[in-house]
């Protein structure tokens, strides 16, 4: 039985988001308390006291939450989480003492004693990253209002990593790029339009192999900026990322390139007919599926569908659709597949 | 591990980019392990544990929570506040290293150590972002969209433009 609530599970990020290229943001601030050492160096019981003393000040201030504790949690539903909030880092090992404050939105995630205190984070589908981060930082100056964060005035917010101290934010941008990437002008576009603060990259850290065609934006500093600055450059360089790709797609469209028409249908038939699918060649096909549905290659299923099912053809989140109590990595692949031949019923490819 | 857990090799020992391939024969066994070329364990390994550099340093300890100056620089974390004092001007250097902060500031910190790097927000400053800030910022961008004559941005921004005034309104 899982003890996320019900909500995270029965929906995802991008169900509702109907823009093809921008799909969305993760914002993240990590935070330490003043009095006390940062969790790598504290006990259980100190773990548990900070943890108890953080979840009351987040239930205070978010709407509706939910608390797990980590050793509470099954290592299905920590992967769960990890998957729905796109995180970076896994929290396979959490245990007591650390835990996750989640709000009734499914937009919200705090961590506990994971690598620092406190990391708050939001994800959004809306292209404005300052009113998420405005969003954010409330909350974070309401919490601050009676926990004294750990800062000095030379290195800002004080982080067990230092490299991530100063602003101690870190904004991920999720764009979804198949046409720059199969027409290998991707890194061309990058070279020009790309600022020096940005690092990009994909689901699997390597920007060669761009799995689902989605492409990450993420601030290179925390430290020596604010946080405006960092968010402006991100969403300045994304603007410039999605007018390319938008106009590569346009193009495309007009020429009716017989190249992308053959890998969208190709990925078509791998989706429809495939006995097994791993989650990368999912999410590579489903990437041109939801290409060829912007160009109308595709037709009879909307782009939503198609984002909902980037996510629920990843491990935890079909285990936790089909009920499954264990992975079983085995079983996988077939189970997947026979997920999106369901979900792709009524799916047609234009002649 | 699910998918997104993978990251670019990073070193075994350290949290830097891998460069170096070490491969090591211990009669039958080959031990390959992907590092970075600063990192002090394949520094030991090549010149002999005895080195002079990390010998000296590795004394360095923070005094409230125990962290040695030796685990720092395996990129380890820092374990408490008195840390960014006790390692002060050796965690200047290291972010200098490792291109965590911007270019220029880079310069002026390799000059004096002591320079104030943060200039974020700070916790007795409440953030406020104005719908008018926001406003000059996008139409700044706007501006040079335009002076580029990239049309497809310049009609982005003008929506998110347009989505602003109609909130203000």
């Amino acid at each position: 039985m899982s003890s996320l609530p019900a909500n995270l599970v029965e929906h995802t990020l991008w169900e509702e988001d109907k823009n093809p290229i921008w799909l969305g943001s993760s914002l993240l601030v990590q935070r330490n308390l003043a009095r006390y050492k940062f969790p790598s160096k504290l006990s259980e019981p100190e773990m548990t006291k900070i943890s108890a003393l953080l979840c009351e000040a987040l239930q205070k201030n978010v709407k509706a939450t939910t608390t797990l504790t980590g050793n509470k949690l099954s290592l299905l539903d920590k992967e769960f989480i990890y998957e729905h909030f796109l995180c970076l880092e896994s929290f396979q090992n959490a245990d007591k003492g650390q835990s996750f404050v989640l709000d009734e939105t499914g937009r919200f995630l705090a961590q506990i004693n994971i690598k620092n205190h406190l990391q708050f984070q939001l994800i959004d589908t809306s292209p404005d990253l300052l009113t998420a981060w405005t969003q954010l930082a409330k909350l974070e100056t309401e919490i601050g209002k009676t926990l004294d964060y750990a800062f000095s005035p030379k290195f800002g917010y004080l982080t067990s990593d230092p490299t991530l101290c100063g602003t101690a934010l870190q904004a991920l941008l999720f764009l979804h790029v198949p046409a720059l990437h199969h027409t290998r002008q991707l890194h061309e576009v990058l070279g020009s339009e790309k600022e020096d603060s940005i690092v990009t990259m994909g689901l699997e850290g390597a920007l060669d192999d761009l799995v689902g065609d989605f492409l990450i934006l993420k601030n290179r500093y925390t430290l020596g900026v604010t946080e405006e600055g960092l968010l402006h450059a991100l969403q300045n360089t994304a603007m410039k990322l999605t007018a390319a790709e938008k106009a590569l797609r346009n193009h495309l469209k007009e020429t009716g390139n017989s190249e992308m028409k053959d890998l969208v249908s190709r990925a078509y038939g791998l989706l429809v007919h495939s006995y097994q699918l791993k989650t990368k060649e999912a999410l590579g096909a489903l990437s041109l599926l939801k290409l060829g549905l912007d160009l109308g290659w595709i037709s009879g299923i909307t782009g939503q569908a198609l984002n909902t099912l980037f996510f629920k053809c990843r491990r935890a989140h079909l285990a936790h659709l089909l009920n499954e109590k264990t992975l079983d990595p085995q079983d996988m692949p077939h189970k997947r597949a026979e997920f999106i031949h369901k979900a792709l019923q009524g799916i047609s490819l234009k002649e | 591990m699910s998918l997104m857990s993978d990251r670019p090799i990073e070193c075994s020992q350290c949290k830097r980019p891998a460069k170096i391939l070490y491969k090591e024969i211990l009669g039958d066994t080959i031990n390959c392990s992907a590092m970075c070329t600063e990192c002090p364990v394949l520094q030991a390994k090549l010149h002999g544990e005895t080195d002079k550099k990390t010998g000296q340093d590795g004394q360095v300890c923070c005094g409230s929570c125990g962290t040695s100056l030796e685990s720092v620089l395996m990129g380890q974390s820092v374990g408490c506040i008195e840390c960014y004092v006790v390692f002060n001007d050796f965690l200047v250097s290291e972010l200098i290293a490792a291109d965590a902060v911007p270019q220029p500031l880079q310069k002026k910190l390799a000059a004096q150590k002591s320079q104030v790097i943060h200039i974020g927000k700070s916790p007795d400053q409440p953030i406020d972002i104005t719908l008018s800030s926001r406003l000059a910022s996008l139409n700044e961008t706007l501006n040079d969209a335009l002076k580029r004559e990239n049309y497809e941005q310049a009609a982005m921004l003008r929506d998110q433009i347009k989505t602003l005034m109609d909130k203000q309104k």
